[in-house]
């Protein structure tokens, strides 16, 4: 009896196991890879863990990958195992690969979001990302350094000749003090000084340079932008910026009066303990009688063509329209999405984080980086360049800017 | 005179010396500054006013450096007795057994030692690809199971001196090839195989661009790949930055120390001609 | 006669015998030839001889990866003809080679001749000089990118105290090669150890008798001493030049994206560029092959220089 009974509850257990084994079903993992760093991807691993709480069959295993990450990317799409979901902002040459999933006709609600930012994430009427947080990028001020030699602060509404003069008059080269950082080190950053100007990078459907970036409207914006370093003199070197441990360190000691920047200095600010009274933010100005345009940084959410989950991670992706940027903008740096997160931060009740808000309508409407999917191996290497040669005084801005015309035309094969 | 002239040789060999320790002097001061400020005066202290010994506990922290030795470690060693043993095979063969071709085989050996890197790292890369190797440790430790070209060549020249007596007697004793192969001459090749093994270690442990291409998630990385990432990340944080390259560094110092007899004297024994 | 023994004797073995006598012991010993170096046969059709001409074929398609391979013919070899930058990584490549690799020779050298006086300590002195050889190479440029640091590093800091001023170093077109020149002679040490070696092989007996003689330490110096030096020379010089040739760690730690202006696009760089970040794989093997044409051709032509200076007899 005794053995009997015994082997019962031996099989009841083992029946019950397989059962738990069976009957409980594995939850589908999904990767997900960022840019940031393990601690800048905070805010992503809550958002993540908010979605895991309310969906258990689906863990989403988050990858930081700070240095390389393109080239991680493009690797393992081209190896066949992409993540599931990674962030995207260079939407054409992945598009162009193959490599992203189109989401325009999926179970994603894109309309709270406002349709500028969904422009930025989309690609020859596909949209391709969900965004998760933007920043347009404005001047932002140090008012110590306006206080220690009595310029008045600017104003919206300012012009070009202003933030010259101004530039000017902060810079004091035995105080070890400069006007502006202007190293031009990424073209994308200031393609908007180009179309206020009346110029551009390159042609509106994408295929060219020729015409557009040796006009004489461009190179009357980069005489200006490059004059202000060589001839006036008011930023400091880019191997001085570099070695002094970078733009942001150099503006929070002191050393520079105005920065063109996104909010990702308020980031900064607070990883560094520093208090974010000192500056101000405003608008950037535009040539007289011209209206400014923004320069926006926005990237989002992509799931690769490639996934073999395709059904969860669109679920995490409907859950990220909604409230993904939520928490980033929670941290006080960088905006959600939808506005009715953005109104349920607060951000718009401080004067410095509103500048931001309020530049978004002025917005610069289809970026040079959109247009073609060849746009960094054709355009934007000979755009560095020819800032480069100009900056390190190896060509005029007219050559400098017709030779990199040639090169992207050869390039093109023509 | 006679002292004169080697006053001036000790000078000179003081002098070069201290330039040659100036920057690991450097990296160490580096390591212990406590921040921007410490770190970007002019002048530059050599001497750090207060030694922040914690930089090290925190670049630990900030990255999973012993999953990164793990696998240093793992590549490192894995390659090292593979290509040792593998080499002496080969280098046995080419030494002491006849074989049709044998002398036009072994020229073709010599003949890839100037066959580029580069050539075949994208036919390589390729392969591992389809094989579904990318982003394991597989493609930087397999193929050392086939010997190395220098290897076999040292190994060879070193085989050739053993006096084939040994083998004779061996054989009389009814040992097979094998044997005499695995109990006589490996033994007797024991410093060499130190000496290439060291060499090997070196190598690996120092290798870069096979871990550049080949390995893409973190937990996979390497020293060397961990440092160009946290150099990306913290490029202006010279103190961390500086404390991790230390660290990095230090295995490499240790075993060379450890080892440094086999390696110099092996060098000089090998007799470059 | 490897293990015959005396069983090959047994005629009550049967088929054993017959199996075993078939193999004479010539083809025995062939055929433990073969399978002793069949590793290496392996490696070399699988690691070498395959991807050599894969290379090769590769270089004849467009290939981006993501999709099968066109056949393009030379497009790939006439697309680097007109390519600036092929020609600028060329340049830079050899530009550093012929600087660096005198430079490291004759450092090496230098170091050798003044550890192979007597010296007290002559240990501790080369292991000092051999140390920083051992330092893994991206160690070694994170470092030296923050002693050249313009204004905060340590080797403008020890120029202004000669009341030099120092350069951009890598911020400057002109200043970036001979940065990486200097931080390479910093690794000397493992050339030195190898011309001690030598410098021991030589027997004394040459100088002793050139002393004797009458001659001067210069005339010993480039009557004896470099000849009998020659194989040592043309071996650090070989496989310098096809080092050097594919330098890669340093140009993409210390200039990553080809520094400023590309003036540090080293070829091997140009063609990671190409293969790994744009995903051109039929260009960047065009881009391999041509490398490898290139060293081919040099080494060859360096072995034959040689022939008439390298002396082997007198050692």
């Amino acid at each position: 009896m005794k053995k009997v009974r015994g082997l019962a509850v031996i099989l009841l257990l083992v029946f019950t196991a397989s059962g738990f084994a069976i009957g409980a079903p594995k939850p589908v993992v999904l990767r997900a890879m960022t840019w940031d760093s393990a601690e800048g991807s905070a805010w992503a691993k809550a958002v993540f863990d908010k979605f895991e709480a309310a969906n258990p069959n689906i863990e989403i295993e988050l990858q930081p990958m700070p240095d390389g990450y393109d080239d991680r990317l493009l690797t393992s799409l081209a190896a066949g195992t992409p993540p599931d979901l990674f962030l995207v902002w260079d939407y054409p040459s992945l598009a162009g690969l193959g490599g992203l999933a189109p989401l325009e006709k999926t179970a994603i609600d894109f309309s709270g979001i406002n349709p500028s930012l969904v422009e930025w994430n989309s690609y020859q009427g596909h949209i391709y990302g969900v965004p998760k947080d933007w920043t347009t990028q404005v001047i932002w001020y140090n008012k110590k350094v306006f206080d220690r030699y009595k310029v008045a602060y600017p104003k919206p509404g300012w012009t070009w000749d202003d933030f010259r003069s101004t530039a000017q008059k902060l810079t004091h080269v035995d105080d070890k003090v400069w006007g502006a950082a202007l190293s031009f080190g990424d073209p994308y950053d200031w393609q908007n000084w180009f179309v206020m100007g009346g110029g551009d990078y390159l042609s509106a459907d994408g295929k060219t340079m020729k015409g557009v970036f040796d006009s004489k409207e461009s190179i009357a914006v980069m005489k200006f932008l490059t004059d202000m370093v060589l001839v006036d003199k008011v930023s400091p070197s880019r191997s001085l910026l570099s070695a002094s441990g970078g733009t942001y360190a150099m503006f929070t000691s002191g050393k520079l009066g105005m920065i063109h920047s996104g909010m990702w200095l308020l980031g900064y600010l607070s990883s560094k303990g520093l208090p974010a009274d000192d500056y101000g933010a405003v608008i950037v100005p535009a040539p007289a009688g011209k209206k400014p345009i923004t320069m926006m940084n926005v990237s989002g959410w992509a799931m690769a063509a490639a996934s073999k989950h395709k059904a969860e991670a669109i679920e995490v992706l409907k859950f990220l329209a909604l409230e993904g940027g939520q928490t980033q903008g929670e941290a006080g740096w960088a905006f959600p999405v939808s506005e009715t997160a953005i109104k349920a931060t607060g951000l718009l009740n401080d004067p410095v984080t509103r500048v931001f808000y309020d530049s978004l309508a002025y917005a610069l409407k289809n970026p040079a980086f959109l247009r073609t999917p060849e746009y960094a191996e054709k355009c934007s290497q000979y755009l560095e360049e020819a800032f480069d040669q100009i900056l390190l005084g190896k060509a005029t801005a007219e050559k400098a800017m017709a030779e990199a015309v040639k090169k992207s035309e050869k390039a093109f094969g023509r | 005179m006679r002292v004169a002239k080697k006053a001036i040789q000790y000078a000179i060999l003081i002098l070069f010396a201290l330039v040659f320790m100036m920057p690991f002097l450097w990296m160490l001061s580096t390591s212990l500054k406590g921040g921007a400020d410490d770190l970007f005066t002019y002048p530059p202290e050599i001497i750090p006013k207060s030694f922040h010994w914690e930089n090290y506990r925190k670049v630990l922290s900030m990255y999973p450096w012993g999953t990164f030795l793990k696998n240093t470690s793992l590549i490192t060693f894995t390659s090292m007795f593979a290509t040792l043993l593998s080499s002496a095979m080969v280098a046995f063969g080419f030494a002491r057994l006849r074989f049709p071709g044998r002398d036009k085989i072994f020229f073709l050996v010599l003949s890839t030692m100037m066959v580029p890197y580069y050539t075949t790292l994208i036919p390589q890369y390729i392969l591992f690809s389809k094989l579904g190797w990318v982003n394991t440790l597989k493609p930087l430790i397999v193929p050392n199971f086939f010997g190395a070209a220098f290897y076999i060549f040292l190994l060879r020249q070193h085989f050739m001196g053993i006096p084939a007596e040994l083998d004779d007697s061996a054989k009389i004793d009814g040992a097979s090839t094998m044997r005499i192969f695995g109990s006589i001459y490996l033994p007797l090749a024991k410093p060499a195989l130190i000496t290439i093994g060291i060499l090997q270690f070196m190598s690996a442990w120092s290798d870069f661009i096979g871990p550049l291409i080949y390995l893409h998630s973190e937990k996979n990385y390497t020293l060397t790949l961990a440092l160009n990432t946290f150099r990306g990340i913290h490029y202006t944080d010279w103190h961390y930055l500086m404390a991790g390259t230390m660290m990095v560094a230090l295995p490499s110092l240790i075993f060379f120390f450890i080892g440094q007899n086999y390696i110099i004297g092996g060098i000089t024994v090998s007799g470059i001609k | 006669m490897l293990g015959q023994g005396p069983r090959a004797c047994l005629p009550s073995q049967g088929k054993q015998v017959e199996s075993v006598s078939r193999l004479t012991p010539r083809k025995r010993e062939a055929l433990e030839g073969y399978l002793f170096i069949s590793p290496w046969i392996v490696g070399f059709l699988v690691f070498t001889a395959g991807p050599i001409l894969a290379t090769l074929l590769i270089s004849f398609t467009k290939w981006r990866v993501f999709g099968p391979p066109q056949w393009i013919g030379l497009a790939n070899y006439v697309r680097m003809i007109h390519d600036p930058l092929f020609y600028q990584s060329l340049k830079v490549t050899g530009f550093f080679t012929l600087l660096s690799l005198p430079l490291g020779l004759a450092v090496g050298l230098a170091l050798a001749l003044l550890l192979f006086q007597d010296v007290k300590g002559l240990s501790v002195f080369r292991t000092i000089f051999y140390t920083p050889s051992v330092v893994p190479e991206v160690a070694t440029a994170t470092l030296w990118i923050w002693i050249y640091n313009p204004e905060f590093g340590i080797f403008n800091y020890v120029l202004s105290k000669f009341g030099v001023t120092g350069p951009e170093w890598l911020y400057s077109t002109e200043w970036i090669l001979p940065a990486l020149a200097i931080m390479g002679i910093w690794g000397a040490g493992s050339t030195m150890v190898i011309y001690l070696a030598g410098l021991q092989n030589i027997p004394r007996v040459y100088w002793e008798a050139a002393t004797v003689d009458g001659a001067s330490g210069w005339q010993k110096f480039w009557g004896i001493t470099m000849p009998l030096l020659s194989p040592t020379t043309f071996f650090l010089f070989v496989t310098g030049l096809i080092g050097s040739l594919q330098t890669f760690t340093a140009g993409y730690i210390m200039g990553g994206g080809g520094g400023p202006l590309n003036a540090s696009l080293f070829y091997t760089l140009y063609m990671y560029q190409q293969g790994w970040k744009w995903f051109n794989m039929g260009y960047a093997s065009a881009l391999s092959w041509t490398l490898s044409l290139i060293i081919f051709a040099l080494t060859m032509l360096v072995i034959r220089a040689s022939r008439a200076r390298v002396n082997y007899d007198l050692i």
